[in-house]
C-alpha cells in the first residue's frame, strides 16, 4: 500500500548494517505519509512548554508491542489511540540532535515550540506502517529503507510478494 | 460528490536510509549527481542532498537550484498541520470521551483504512477525506455531515480551501449517525458557545439520575 512494501526484513538497513544510527517517530499512517511527503514537521499544541517538540525513539518497528512501547516512549498523558500504527524515520544530522525526553522512560526528543515547522528533508529516511490482516499484523517499509544490494538479493530467493503496490490509489 | 480531498504525494525522490543515495520512480539511485530529466522540485531536493551528504560535493547546476528559494507547498503543509493535530489532538480527546472505545470491529477497520469503501471515480481514497467521502464512509447523506461540521460537533481542517476530514472525525460521525435528530440537537446546543446555564444544569441533572 502507498508504495510501502512487506518482506524482506533481512534486506532493511538496521538488519543490515546496525550501527546506522536512527530514530523512529511513532504515530498514524496518516500523519506517517503527510511528514515524509512534506520532508517537515509540524509541532502539534497537544504539549506545551518543556514538552513540545519532535519525539522519537530507538525501537525499530515490530520489536515491542503497543503496551511496551506505550509505557516505554509516552508520558502518560494522552491514550496511545491508533498512535503506534506507524512510524517516520529519521536519521541524525544537522542540527536536529535528539537529547532524553525526562516524561518518558526511553523516549528523545527535540524540544521545539507549538506550531512551528520543522523542515527535516536531510533527517526523514522513510516511513513503515502496520498492516493487519484477518488477526495477524506485519509491519511495511518504504523503498528507502532498504540496503538496495541485499533487497535484490532477497527479490531473487523470494519474488513475491515485496513489491510496492502501484496504480490503484488516488492517493 | 463534486471533489476528493486532498491526495498526499509520496512521488518524487526520497531520500535513502544509508545516506548514499535516493530511491524515484521505485528505483535506487547511487549518490546525487543533478538529474536534469527531474522536474524542478526533484532536483532542489536532490542538490539539498548533495550539499549535505555527497563526499564530491555538489555541482554548479545545483549550486545554482539551491540560490533559488524552495517552492511554498502550502496545501502540502495544511495537510500535514490537519494530519497531526488529528493524531496529537483529536483522536485523543475521541479516545478520552469514550467514542474511540464504542467503535464497532468493522467501523474502526473503516476508519484505519478507509479505502475499502471510499471512492472517488473508481480510485480507492485515503484521507483526509472531503464532506462527500466521509459521508459515503459512515452511510449518512453530505447535508448531515456538513450540517455536523458546520456547528462545531466534527473535527474539520481548512486544507485547500475546503474543510476535510481525519479520522477522529470519523469516530464522531459513527457516533452522531445512530443518534436521534432530538439529542444530535441538544447536544449541538450545549456545544455552543454560550449554551442556555439553565439547559446545561438540566442536562447535568438528568445524567445524575
Amino acid at each position: 500500500m502507498h508504495g510501502l512494501i512487506h518482506n524482506h526484513e533481512r534486506a532493511l538497513i538496521w538488519n543490515v548494517d546496525p550501527s546506522q544510527k536512527l530514530w523512529f517517530h511513532y504515530t498514524d499512517r496518516t500523519a506517517a505519509r503527510a511528514i515524509f511527503s512534506t520532508g517537515a514537521y509540524y509541532v502539534s499544541s497537544e504539549h506545551s512548554g518543556d514538552r513540545s517538540g519532535l519525539h522519537v525513539c530507538p525501537y525499530i518497528p515490530g520489536s515491542k508491542t503497543e503496551t511496551e512501547l506505550e509505557s516505554l516512549i509516552l508520558d502518560g498523558t494522552r491514550g496511545a489511540a491508533e498512535r503506534l500504527r506507524a512510524c517516520v524515520v529519521f536519521a541524525e544530522f544537522g542540527d536536529l540532535k535528539f537529547v532524553s525526553d525526562p516524561f518518558t522512560q526511553d523516549g528523545m526528543r527535540f524540544l521545539a515550540a507549538p506550531g512551528q515547522v520543522l523542515r527535516v528533508q536531510t533527517n526523514i529516511v522513510g516511513w513503515a506502517a502496520e498492516q493487519t490482516n484477518g488477526g495477524t499484523s506485519s509491519w511495511e517499509h518504504s523503498l528507502t529503507l532498504f540496503d538496495p544490494a541485499k533487497l535484490a538479493e532477497s527479490r531473487v530467493t523470494n519474488p513475491s510478494p515485496g513489491h510496492p503496490t502501484k496504480g490503484s490509489f488516488q492517493n | 460528490m463534486d471533489h476528493p480531498g486532498t491526495s498526499i504525494d509520496l512521488s518524487g525522490p526520497r531520500l535513502r536510509a544509508d545516506l548514499n543515495g535516493y530511491v524515484v520512480n521505485d528505483q535506487f539511485i547511487d549518490g546525487f549527481k543533478d538529474d536534469p530529466a527531474l522536474p524542478a522540485t526533484a532536483r532542489r531536493k536532490v542538490a539539498e542532498w548533495a550539499q549535505a551528504f555527497a563526499t564530491e560535493g555538489f555541482s554548479e547546476e545545483q549550486r545554482q537550484l539551491l540560490a533559488v528559494p524552495a517552492p511554498a507547498d502550502d496545501v502540502g503543509l495544511e495537510v500535514l498541520r490537519g494530519a497531526v493535530q488529528n493524531i496529537d489532538v483529536d483522536l485523543p480527546e475521541a479516545a478520552e470521551s469514550g467514542l474511540y472505545d464504542l467503535l464497532a470491529d468493522e467501523q474502526r477497520k473503516l476508519m484505519r483504512e478507509p479505502w475499502r469503501k471510499v471512492k472517488f471515480q473508481g480510485r480507492r481514497r485515503d484521507y483526509p477525506l472531503s464532506a462527500g467521502e466521509l459521508a459515503q464512509l459512515v452511510d449518512v447523506s453530505v447535508t448531515q455531515v456538513r450540517d455536523w461540521e458546520k456547528h462545531g460537533l466534527l473535527p474539520a481542517h481548512r486544507i485547500n480551501g475546503r474543510r476535510q476530514f481525519f479520522s477522529a472525525a470519523v469516530i464522531h460521525a459513527f457516533a452522531f449517525a445512530v443518534q436521534p435528530r432530538q439529542r444530535i440537537a441538544a447536544i449541538r446546543e450545549l456545544s455552543e458557545e454560550k449554551p442556555d446555564a439553565r439547559f446545561e444544569a438540566l442536562v447535568r441533572y438528568a445524567l445524575r439520575n
